[in-house]
This record gives structure tokens, C-alpha cells and sequence, in this order.
């Protein structure tokens, strides 16, 4: 406890440390006089043999703290009263650091939601998509699905691997959900066994869908998302068990995912069993996106390998039908090129934010250049004060340290309002919802981005800090305390540093300005790409799905197309309409040969046009048709 | 400004002097260093100043106590003594020394004897 007591006593002991030294030099004074000499003098002797008091002051208080702490609150009180005696230095560098580190700091949040963190499943550096390329297929496989796989791909895989723990496909699609409110088209995810099984993430509620759900003539199930189970049911738990009406087809509802599941990237409604019927499988059907789960320590090389092996088997074992060769798959040259769920989730993402994360640094770099001059500029003004301080005996260190404290306190101040600000724009970003980034649930300010924005303050704080305390500290004192010394030599000199600044700030500035009329120019490009029909803002797109299990016949099909088809045109100011399973300028499957999907879909879109006279029913498919064949082509 | 030549001492030379002066006698700051500068034929040259310092050093090790009072010239002075822990440590300090002080004599008298 005597430290205590000493913490509470050290105003008193100051004090008394304070009159003994006053007391001294008088009683020296007093004695000098008393052998004669002048009053003035005497004093002047006594100081001289005293040495530097305040020194000694500082000495003598030094003994009762707790050095490195104290000198550093110290520094930080120091630095906030010389920050709050320049308001406007204060509130520029404050605004400028800000904007630097919100930036900074949201760009990293998004770095570090999409690309760094692990996808969001178990042991997720296990996962794999079943990628692979297929140079001599042209049209089935692109470049960003290479060949997707088809059911006798996925039941050779599934049942001859070596590698996988599990393996599964899947495949993205729509369905209508009637009987509940409004009759509702749903995002629907279908899933062969041992997708769910893969990214091995337990449902909230129920069970997953098993392997015999994958039964196409047994009873048809169905799980939700968290989000629909929320939205239609209210978070019921009794919802497990109900049946829906799925595209007009009694499902009963087995399990619901949990909050924040998400299918890869994709956002879905309802998971449906793919339910392939093993008997009607031939070799193509090339439509489904293949999903594995690496068995522990396998590396992606090895399953490659695996595959590679199995690619004859799948020939040997299946067959298009009576009369084909089987072996005419040889000539695409089928490749298995696996890679991890993250690559295929994130795609080429990754390049785009690190080159966005580099430019914000850059920004940052001129944010920092920018306070830097405005502290130089101050910090000239105060070279006086320095030089007193100085005189008084403070060390260059000290000094450095003062300075330096000031700074650091900016850009911690400036952090602080600039992860506010980073917030405001993440919610921003994840409110504009940007199509193509990955992951934009997931983005979110945690505790390695205030980690990375606290790390970031202290950086720039230092950083703008230490050129101008380096400069000015403990140098040119001499001079500065006599006042005006503004030599020809000095001020040139004094510029020198703020020149680099500048300099160093505008060619930043200059590649930033030619990155982003780049940027620029690449998106009016794009805005003025042909799309291949005109008028854009006329046409409206309608999704409608008739089920095969409601209406089986074709014909019935296409009559009932017409029958909607008509009514639209009977719409006052509808122009003409028409069907189309694929609208132009969106992501298409190639999928060949008709799946065995049970479920027909017809996704049909309409193209209405308003206010213009009125073309045929074949062109007003493509209103204005020629130009969208053109381009199609 | 800078403080390099704060004094040629010793570290721990000063507190021992002045625990020694202390020894059977209360002296005040001023006194304690005019004692020890007259003492030493003022070969030591120390700043008067620096006393004090070391005197917190010694207050706040409890070597020594220190109380207000009034000097036979009416000055207020703070009169410092001796504690039985400085005493104790003051004979701590001078064997250490005078044993380092007869090894440095040894040494410097090498191939004199």
C-alpha cells in the first residue's frame, strides 16, 4: 500500500520539493549578500551553483513515478490540448485521416468478408467444386462452368470415388408455391444426396434430405431456408411435417436450414431433391454443378487423378441409347480441374478487390502525405515553442515523442470516425447489393477490420508525425529562440520536405486519376455496348413457369401461352408480346440433353412493348428482332 | 539543456554521503550540501542541486524522514534524519565501497610494493 500513499501524496511532495529548492536558492542569496555582493548578482551565483532547477525539479518528481506511463499521458494531454487549441488544423486533419482510413478500412472489411475469412461451413478448406473442362465439347462447356456434370456422371462419381467423403450435384432453379398465400415463384435449389452431406451444415429444425428422398417414385419432400420458413410460416417449428403445394405437387416439408445458409453463393427458398431416376440415366444431361467433400489430407491433385480414372469407367457404363458409341466423349477430352469451393464461389473476384484495395491505399498514402504537410506547416509556427522547450532541457526524444503523440492521437481520432464512416458505407455497399461480388451477406465490420483500421491510425499517425518531428526536433534551436531567423538557407531547406510531399502527392495522385478515367471509359464502353434490341426502358420481363405436373401436354402448354399472351395484349398500352426460355444478356446453362427433372419448367419471358404499333407474334419475340438475332449470333 | 555533466559521482555515491552526513545530526537541504562541499575540500564539485534528487530517492526508500521546521535563521527548512533503515543501509554501502575502493587500490598499486 505504500505506493498508494505515495500516488496520493505526490501533489504535496511536488509542492514541498518545489519550496525546498526556492527555500535553497534564497538561503544561498541571502548568504552571498551577506558577504557583499549585490542583491542581483547573488542570485545569478546561486542559480549557477545550483545548477538547472527545473531540471532538478524534474528530477526529484521523477523519483516518485511511474516513468514511461506518465511521461506518455503526459505527451497524450499535451498533444490533445495542442489539438483542441487548433480547431481548424484539427478538424481538416481529422476529416482528411477519416475519409483515408473509412475508406481503407471498408474496402478491407470487404477483403477480408469475401477473400480471406473461410466460406462459411465446416472445415470448408475441404470442399471442392467438380470443375472440369471439356476442350473438345464447344457450346456445352464455357469458360466460367467448364463441363458441368451429368447424372451418370455424378452416380459414377458418387459411387466409385476414392477421395471424396462425400459428393454430390445440384442445380439452381425456380418453382411455384401455391396453397400457402399468393400463389409465389421461389428461388429452389434441387440437390441429389450427398450435396447437403458435403457442406455438412446440420439443419435448424428436422433433418436433411436423405437418401431416400432421392427416391423418384416415393413421396416428394422439401426443405426450406431460414428466411422463407420465417417468412411464410413464422418461424413455426410445427412447419416440419406440412405439406406445400411445390409447382402444384404435395411436398412435405422436412427440415429447415439454418439462419445465414447459403447454397454456395445463391439464395434460395426451398431445397428440393433432384431425385434421379437411376433407370432412364445416359451419359449426357450435362446440367448439374458438382460439389465434393475432400476425404482428410486428400489433396485437390489426387481427387483430379480419381476422377480421371473414373471418366472410362462412366463410358463403360452408360451409353446414350441403342446405336451410339459411348466412347465419343473421348474426343472432348474431358478434364477434371477441381478446385476449392472458395475459388469457384469467389471466381475472379479476388484480383479486382486486391487492385480496389491497393488504389484505396493509395488514397490513404495522400491522405497521410496531405497531414504531414498541414502538421509541417504548424509545427514551423511552433518551432519557438520547441526551441523552449528544448532550452529547458527536454530531450530530443521528448520532443520527438510530443510530436509524435499528437499525431498518433490524429489518426486515432480520425480512425475512430473513419470506421463510423466505413460502417455508413458498408451498409451502403451491401444496400446497392453490387451483383457480381460474393458473399455480400457476409460482409461485415469485425474485429480483425478494427484490428486492421486501429493498426492502420497508429501507421499513418506515425507516418505523418515523424517527418516533421524529425525535422524539427532538437535541430535549429539555437536559432529559433533568438526569434526571426529566417535565412535564405533555412527557408529553403524548410521547403524541401513539403515539396517531396507535394511532389509525391500529385504523382499519386496522377495514377489514381489515370485508373479511374480508365475505369470510367471501360464503363461507358460498356453502357454503350449494341444489346441487340433498342429501347430498352419499354420493355418489361414477366417470369411465369406452368408445371408439368399441372398441365402435362405440350399443347396444352402452348395453348395456354397464347391464351396469357393474348390477355397481356389486351392491357391498354401493351404493344405486343412473346415467349422466350432464355432472355438475352443473362447467365445461361447450356444443359443438352433434356434433364429427367420431374418438374418441367418453362421459364417464359415476355417481352411487352408500349405505345408502338403492333408487329406479329412470331418477331415480337424479339421486338425489333433482327438486331437481337444479330447479336445472339 | 543537456545532461551530461551531472556529476562524476558514482551512482549511489551522493545518497551514501549524504546518509553518512545525516548520521548523528538533522540537517536541512541547503546545510546537508555546504557539509558535505566544505567536508570534501570541495573536491567533489557537486551541483548543489543535485542533492535533491537524491534525497526524494532516499524519502522515498524510507532511508531517511524528513519535517518541516524553523531555522535559527526563521527559514522554513525541511530538516532530514537518518532512519535505523538508512543507518542500516549507510553501513551496507560503505563496506561494499570500501571493499571495491581496497580492490581498486590493489590494483593501481601493482608492481610498486
Amino acid at each position: 500500500m505504500n505506493w498508494l500513499r505515495q500516488l496520493l501524496s505526490r501533489r504535496r511532495m511536488y509542492d514541498e520539493l518545489s519550496e525546498e529548492i526556492r527555500e535553497h536558492l534564497e538561503e544561498k542569496t541571502e548568504e552571498l549578500v551577506a558577504r557583499g555582493m549585490s542583491r542581483e548578482d547573488a542570485a545569478f551565483a546561486a542559480r549557477r551553483e545550483f545548477g538547472n532547477a527545473a531540471l532538478v525539479e524534474e528530477d526529484g518528481r521523477d523519483v516518485w513515478r511511474w516513468l514511461p506511463i506518465e511521461s506518455f499521458l503526459a505527451d497524450v494531454r499535451y498533444g490533445l490540448r495542442m489539438l483542441r487549441r487548433n480547431p481548424v488544423f484539427t478538424a481538416v486533419g481529422l476529416l482528411t485521416i477519416a475519409i483515408g482510413i473509412g475508406a481503407n478500412a471498408a474496402v478491407f472489411s470487404v477483403v477480408n468478408s469475401v477473400l480471406l475469412k473461410p466460406l462459411n461451413y465446416p472445415d470448408s478448406q475441404e470442399l471442392v467444386a467438380l470443375h472440369q473442362i471439356a476442350p473438345g465439347a464447344a457450346g456445352l462447356a464455357d469458360f466460367r462452368n467448364g463441363l458441368l456434370l451429368s447424372p451418370s456422371m455424378y452416380f459414377t462419381y458418387a459411387e466409385q470415388n476414392r477421395t471424396f467423403q462425400a459428393v454430390g450435384v445440384w442445380a439452381p432453379g425456380a418453382a411455384s408455391v401455391t396453397g400457402l398465400a399468393e400463389p409465389e415463384q421461389v428461388r429452389s435449389i434441387y440437390v441429389s444426396d450427398g450435396a447437403l452431406q458435403a457442406l455438412a451444415v446440420p439443419p435448424a429444425i428436422g433433418r436433411w434430405l436423405s437418401q431416400a428422398d432421392q427416391d423418384p417414385h416415393g413421396p416428394e419432400r422439401v426443405m426450406l431456408s431460414y428466411g422463407y420458413w420465417q417468412r411464410r410460416f413464422g418461424g413455426e417449428p410445427a412447419a416440419v411435417g406440412r405439406s406445400v403445394l411445390v409447382d402444384s405437387r404435395p411436398r412435405e416439408i422436412v427440415g429447415v436450414m439454418p439462419q445465414g445458409f447459403r447454397f454456395l453463393d445463391a439464395d434460395f427458398d426451398l431445397i428440393a431433391p433432384l431425385a434421379f431416376d437411376r433407370g432412364k440415366a445416359i451419359l449426357a444431361g450435362f446440367g448439374y454443378h458438382g460439389i465434393a467433400r475432400l476425404k482428410t489430407g486428400v489433396a485437390i491433385a489426387q481427387a483430379n487423378a480419381d476422377i480421371a480414372r473414373m471418366l472410362p469407367l462412366w463410358m463403360d457404363s452408360w451409353s446414350n441409347g441403342p446405336g451410339t458409341n459411348p466412347h465419343i466423349y473421348e474426343t472432348w477430352k474431358i478434364t477434371p480441374t477441381l478446385r476449392s469451393l472458395k475459388q469457384e464461389v469467389l471466381g475472379n473476384v479476388g484480383d479486382l478487390l486486391w487492385v480496389v484495395m491497393g488504389t484505396i491505399a493509395l488514397v490513404m498514402m495522400i491522405a497521410c502525405a496531405n497531414v504531414a504537410n498541414l502538421l509541417l506547416v504548424r509545427i514551423e509556427s511552433r518551432q519557438q515553442e520547441l526551441a523552449v522547450r528544448a532550452a529547458l532541457g527536454a530531450g530530443w526524444g521528448r520532443i520527438v515523442r510530443g510530436v509524435l503523440a499528437e499525431s498518433v492521437l490524429l489518426g486515432l481520432m480520425g480512425g475512430a470516425v473513419g470506421v463510423g464512416l466505413a460502417c455508413a458505407g458498408m451498409g451502403c455497399l451491401v444496400a446497392m447489393g453490387p451483383a457480381n461480388l460474393p458473399r455480400l451477406s457476409e460482409i461485415s465490420m469485425d474485429a480483425r477490420t478494427l484490428g486492421f483500421a486501429f493498426l492502420l491510425s497508429v501507421l499513418s499517425g506515425v507516418l505523418f508525425g515523424l517527418l516533421p518531428a524529425l525535422k524539427y526536433a532538437g535541430r535549429q534551436t539555437a536559432l529559433a529562440l533568438h526569434g526571426a531567423a529566417r535565412t535564405i538557407g533555412a527557408s529553403l531547406e524548410r521547403h524541401r520536405a513539403r515539396n517531396l510531399l507535394v511532389m509525391g502527392q500529385m504523382a499519386m495522385a496522377v495514377v489514381l486519376l489515370a485508373s479511374a478515367g480508365l475505369m470510367i471509359r471501360t464503363f461507358d464502353a460498356l453502357r454503350s455496348v449494341e444489346p441487340g434490341f433498342t429501347d430498352a426502358q419499354h420493355l418489361q420481363l414477366l417470369r411465369i413457369s406452368i408445371p408439368g405436373s399441372l398441365v402435362a401436354e405440350p399443347e396444352r402448354v402452348t395453348r395456354m401461352q397464347n391464351e396469357i399472351s393474348d390477355k397481356l395484349r389486351a392491357i391498354p398500352g401493351v404493344d405486343s408480346t412473346g415467349f422466350a426460355s432464355e432472355m438475352p444478356w443473362k447467365d445461361s446453362t447450356p444443359t443438352g440433353i433434356p434433364s429427367t427433372r420431374r418438374t418441367r419448367h418453362i421459364p417464359a419471358t415476355k417481352f411487352l412493348r408500349s405505345g408502338f404499333t403492333s408487329t406479329s407474334r412470331q418477331a415480337s419475340c424479339r421486338p425489333r428482332g433482327h438486331e437481337l438475332l444479330r447479336a445472339a449470333n | 539543456m543537456n545532461k551530461k555533466p551531472k556529476r562524476d559521482l558514482f551512482p549511489g555515491a551522493l545518497e551514501m554521503m549524504i546518509l553518512r552526513t545525516l548520521r548523528g545530526q538533522q540537517l536541512h537541504g541547503y546545510a546537508l550540501v555546504q557539509h558535505i562541499k566544505r567536508t570534501s575540500r570541495d573536491l567533489l564539485q557537486i551541483e548543489e542541486g543535485s542533492l535533491y534528487p537524491a534525497l526524494q530517492r532516499l524519502l522515498k526508500d524510507d532511508l531517511v524522514k524528513a519535517e518541516w521546521s524553523v531555522s535559527s535563521t526563521n527559514r522554513r527548512v525541511r530538516i532530514y534524519r537518518l532512519t535505523a533503515a538508512g543507518a542500516k543501509h549507510l553501513q551496507r554501502q560503505v563496506s561494499s565501497f570500501e571493499r571495491m575502493l581496497e580492490g581498486i587500490k590493489l590494483v593501481l598499486a601493482m608492481g610498486e610494493s
